[in-house]
């Protein structure tokens, strides 16, 4: 009798861990669209939308939460802890393919210019000649941005083929580039902005670079971070796509300051570099990604 | 022979009111035994019978006065300026003045010393205890056996061998030193308050076989005991303590032949000279006379 | 008696009893039918809840799930693999920690000049948080083995190094008195009676050393490695395998409780003069 009743309380203890542990809070019920972000400056369209009041104007109330981490941020959308989530496309990809019944879906993408961009160390001071014996980072062999730099360094008289390339993603350049392990750093424009705000410089920049092929697709290149929603009511999920769709238009300088305002990114550093853009999923996008892109249903 | 000359000690202590004061432990007490003797030191509890006794084995320095064993200077005595303070300090920075040396382990064949509990070690067995000593005086490792089991056997502990002394019991423990303390050879045994957390019963038997021992053997022994019976039982000579600062207030000798009886008259009167004087030195009364 | 026994046994029949009395201590000590009560209803309502939907599957993965993440991670992913180069990285940190810091434990226990020099420095030291040298230890040593060592060594040193030197300190001054009587050297003292009397004092400090150094394993593999149990952890963090996450915890629980079950053995078979008390 006495172990049945241990028994009980266990259980009794344990439904109420476990009830704690998933405890879902219910999601946007007083009207409030809960958004989760990492605070970068690939958000610009946020930020706009937040400063200017352009979420009010659509008729959206709307709460900025910052996370420490994209992941962060994806297990907050999945507990229901926020409604709407911004992830950098792998992520997304993760997150999707593993909790493809949570109900969690892309509804919109915001994007950053291309750019061919060389990040060289900040302790070097070298001129692009100097860059013969060293060892720069890129994205893949075959990728369009290392072709377009080539076939950039032929023109300026250095024989690219006397730089050591080593090739990894781009999410580890930073890293290896802060660490010494490589002298320079060939990416996009969106890690050359932030390699540039750890005191590294700018040696090189091509912003006619057209995005297409195997390293680089064109429908999903020049895309930064996807909306992620999960039980969100269509009406949010349109105001949301409208007001982000707004702020896009605003003046570069306007989300340059509010960029500033959010993350405290220098004014300064986002000279020189255009500012991120939020697109609807395009047609070719959607056919890519399927089941995963929100449709209203 | 161990000699006793002057011996003085001196506690310094903080008072709770923070100021420094002292306690005399000992104050000039001077002790001659001879070669075979059995003389036993009696005294009311915190005497500083027992700190006399660390001093003559050598485990405290005296702050006055020396101890000789056979003619050899055991311990010298603490420095009292401040000046041979210091000096004595940093000549003993890294090793104390009790220790023997930092790596080698010199035996000593003149003196073994038996204390009241804690006097074998807890995490070796009864022969492991007996080997720690004969290691130490480096008798070879196929002999140590034989001559454990011998020391064991001669306390009467054969078939305990490898029992651990929480096994054991008070008496049995105290058996264990007793071995350890005959296996080194030693010419003379100091003993502390061996029996006092041994049942009287177990103690008497004690007694018994360590006069045999004593006899058989030809030791020369220092027991200190608080037990007046005891010593007289024991001893050839009962030196009597006085309470603190410790001195010898009186030697008796006690010139009655082995084996004694407990009961006996005469032992009897001198247990009543003792105790009068312990009431003297208690309470100040003349209770009938006083030597 | 058992001592007689273990003194005539040897050689493989040794470690083969050794290893048998060790398992059956385990199951006599753990699985107790008080356990069982406990522990059943949790692991049922486990997987029920999830089960019924009372609370979301994706969130809280059923034991059945977690035991199959757990099959394929030994299979597929070289479970084996991270385990055994998180114990490498953990028992190297260990053993760094013991070789110095029973050594520096018994020298401040035993002489009163080093203690005063060395004490001091070390109470200083230790009460920083050993996850707050994380930073400082990647700018030294880099990412690599030799930080992952580093700061396991942090999380067991300080534990070995206080309850030795308690241990060694609080040594009673009559056995020491009555070692000296009998002429042993001060060596003689550290090995016979210093060492044994501290001994239950340093394999309780390594038990709490394990569990604080098991914490600073975990924190190095997720800030500087790529391999091992805890880099699984963030990593599967990072592919929201919430199932692989609980795999590799229990997994981690596991590898805890069993080090410290072995340190237990170790305890009764150092102390055994303690157990008739």
């Amino acid at each position: 009798m006495k172990r049945l009743c241990f028994s009980i309380a266990a259980a009794v203890a344990a439904t109420a861990l476990i009830a704690l542990v998933a405890g879902v809070p219910g999601s946007g019920d007083d009207g409030v669209i809960r958004i989760g972000h990492t605070g970068t400056p690939h958000l610009a369209p946020l930020f706009v939308a937040v400063e200017q009041g352009i979420f009010e104007d659509n008729g959206l109330r709307v709460e900025l939460k910052r996370f420490g981490s994209t992941s962060d941020a994806g297990y907050a959308l999945l507990a229901g802890r926020v409604d709407v989530a911004f992830l950098e496309p792998s992520r997304s990809f993760r997150l999707l393919n593993e909790h493809d019944e949570a109900g969690v879906k892309i509804a919109g993408t915001v994007n950053f210019d291309f750019g061919a961009t060389l990040v060289v160390r900040e302790d070097l001071n070298i001129r692009l000649g100097d860059l013969e014996g060293m060892t720069v980072a890129a994205g893949s062999r075959h990728c369009i941005l290392l072709s377009q730099f080539k076939h950039d360094a032929q023109r300026h008289g250095v024989d690219a083929g006397k730089i050591n390339f080593v090739y990894t993603a781009f999410e580890t350049m930073l890293p290896a580039l802060e660490a010494g392990q490589v002298d320079a750093i060939l990416t996009r424009a969106s890690y050359a902005l932030l390699a540039q705000a750890e005191g590294h410089k700018i040696l090189y920049q091509n912003w006619d670079v057209v995005p297409g092929d195997a390293c680089c697709p064109a429908y999903l290149a020049q895309v930064e971070y996807f909306m992620l929603v999960k039980d969100l009511e269509p009406r949010y999920v349109r105001g949301m796509d409208a007001a982000l769709r707004e702020a896009s238009e605003r003046p570069p300088e306007d989300s340059r300051n509010a960029i500033m305002k959010h993350t405290q990114f220098p004014l300064g550093l986002q000279q020189g570099f255009p500012v991120a853009r939020y697109l609807v999923i395009g047609q070719e996008l959607k056919q890519e990604l399927g089941d995963w892109v929100w449709t209203g249903n | 022979m161990i000699e006793a000359r002057k011996i003085t000690k001196f506690f310094p202590v903080i008072n709770p009111q923070g100021l420094a004061e002292g306690i005399t432990a000992v104050l000039s007490v001077s002790l001659k035994v001879e070669e075979g003797e059995f003389v036993a030191v009696v005294g009311p509890t915190g005497c500083g019978k027992s700190t006399f006794l660390e001093i003559m084995a050598g485990l405290q320095a005296p702050t006055e006065g020396e101890v000789y064993i056979d003619g050899k200077l055991v311990l010298e005595p603490l420095p009292s300026t401040r000046k041979e303070i210091e000096i004595y300090q940093r000549k003993y920075r890294f090793l104390s003045p009790i220790a023997n040396d930092l790596w080698r382990d010199i035996p000593k064949s003149d003196i073994a010393m038996i204390f009241q509990d804690y006097a074998v070690f807890p995490w070796m067995t009864a022969l492991e205890n007996v080997f720690f000593t004969l290691t130490l005086r480096r008798v070879p490792k196929g002999e140590r056996s034989y001559l454990a089991r011998k020391y064991l056997n001669l306390v009467g502990l054969s078939g305990a061998e490898n029992k651990y002394p929480s096994q054991l019991s008070g008496g049995m423990r105290q058996r264990v030193a007793l071995a350890r303390a005959l296996s080194v050879e030693p010419k003379i045994i100091l003993m502390d308050e061996p029996f006092a957390a041994v049942d009287a019963l177990a103690r008497e038997k004690l007694n018994e076989d360590l006069l045999s021992i004593w006899q058989s053997m030809k030791k020369t022994i220092v027991f200190v005991t608080h037990d007046i019976n005891e010593a007289l039982y024991l001893a050839d000579r009962v030196v009597v303590f006085s309470p603190q600062p410790g001195t010898v207030r009186n030697i008796i000798p006690v010139n009655l032949p082995r084996p004694r009886k407990r009961a006996s008259r005469e032992i009897g009167e001198l247990r009543e000279r003792i105790w009068q004087i312990y009431q003297y030195d208690a309470t100040g009364e003349i209770i009938d006379y006083v030597i | 008696m058992d001592r007689k026994l273990t003194y005539e046994t040897k050689g493989l029949n040794l470690v083969l009893k050794e290893l048998s009395a060790f398992f059956t201590g385990i199951a006599k000590n753990n699985f107790t039918v008080e356990f069982f009560t406990v522990f059943v209803p949790i692991i049922i309502l486990w997987e029920a809840l999830p089960r019924l939907g009372v609370v979301p599957p994706t969130l809280v993965p059923p034991p059945s799930v977690v035991a199959e993440t757990f099959w394929d991670l030994l299979v597929n992913h070289d479970l084996i693999g991270h385990v055994g180069i998180s114990l490498l990285r953990f028992f190297l940190g260990l053993a760094v920690a013991i070789v110095t810091a029973i050594p520096i434990g018994i020298l401040m226990g035993w002489n009163m000049f080093l203690r005063r020099h060395a004490l001091p420095l070390f109470q200083i030291l230790a009460p920083i948080p050993s996850p707050a040298w994380v930073p400082i230890t990647i700018i030294l040593l880099g990412i690599g083995l030799p930080m992952q060592v580093f700061l396991v060594f942090l999380g067991v040193f300080y534990p070995v190094l206080f309850d030795t030197y308690q241990g060694v300190k609080d040594t009673d001054p009559r056995y020491i008195a009555s070692a000296r009587v009998f002429g042993a050297s001060e060596l003689t003292l550290i090995k016979r009676v210093y060492l044994p009397n501290a001994l239950s004092f340093i394999v309780m400090g390594v038990k709490i050393g394990i569990a604080l150094g098991l914490v600073m394993l975990i924190v190095s593999e997720m800030v500087g490695a790529h391999s091992g149990i805890g880099w699984l952890l963030v990593e599967s963090k990072d592919f929201f395998r919430i199932d692989r996450m609980v795999a590799c915890m229990l997994t981690l629980g596991f590898i805890g409780w069993f080090l410290i079950e072995v340190m237990k053995y170790i305890e009764i078979k150092l102390a055994l003069w303690k157990v008739g008390r």
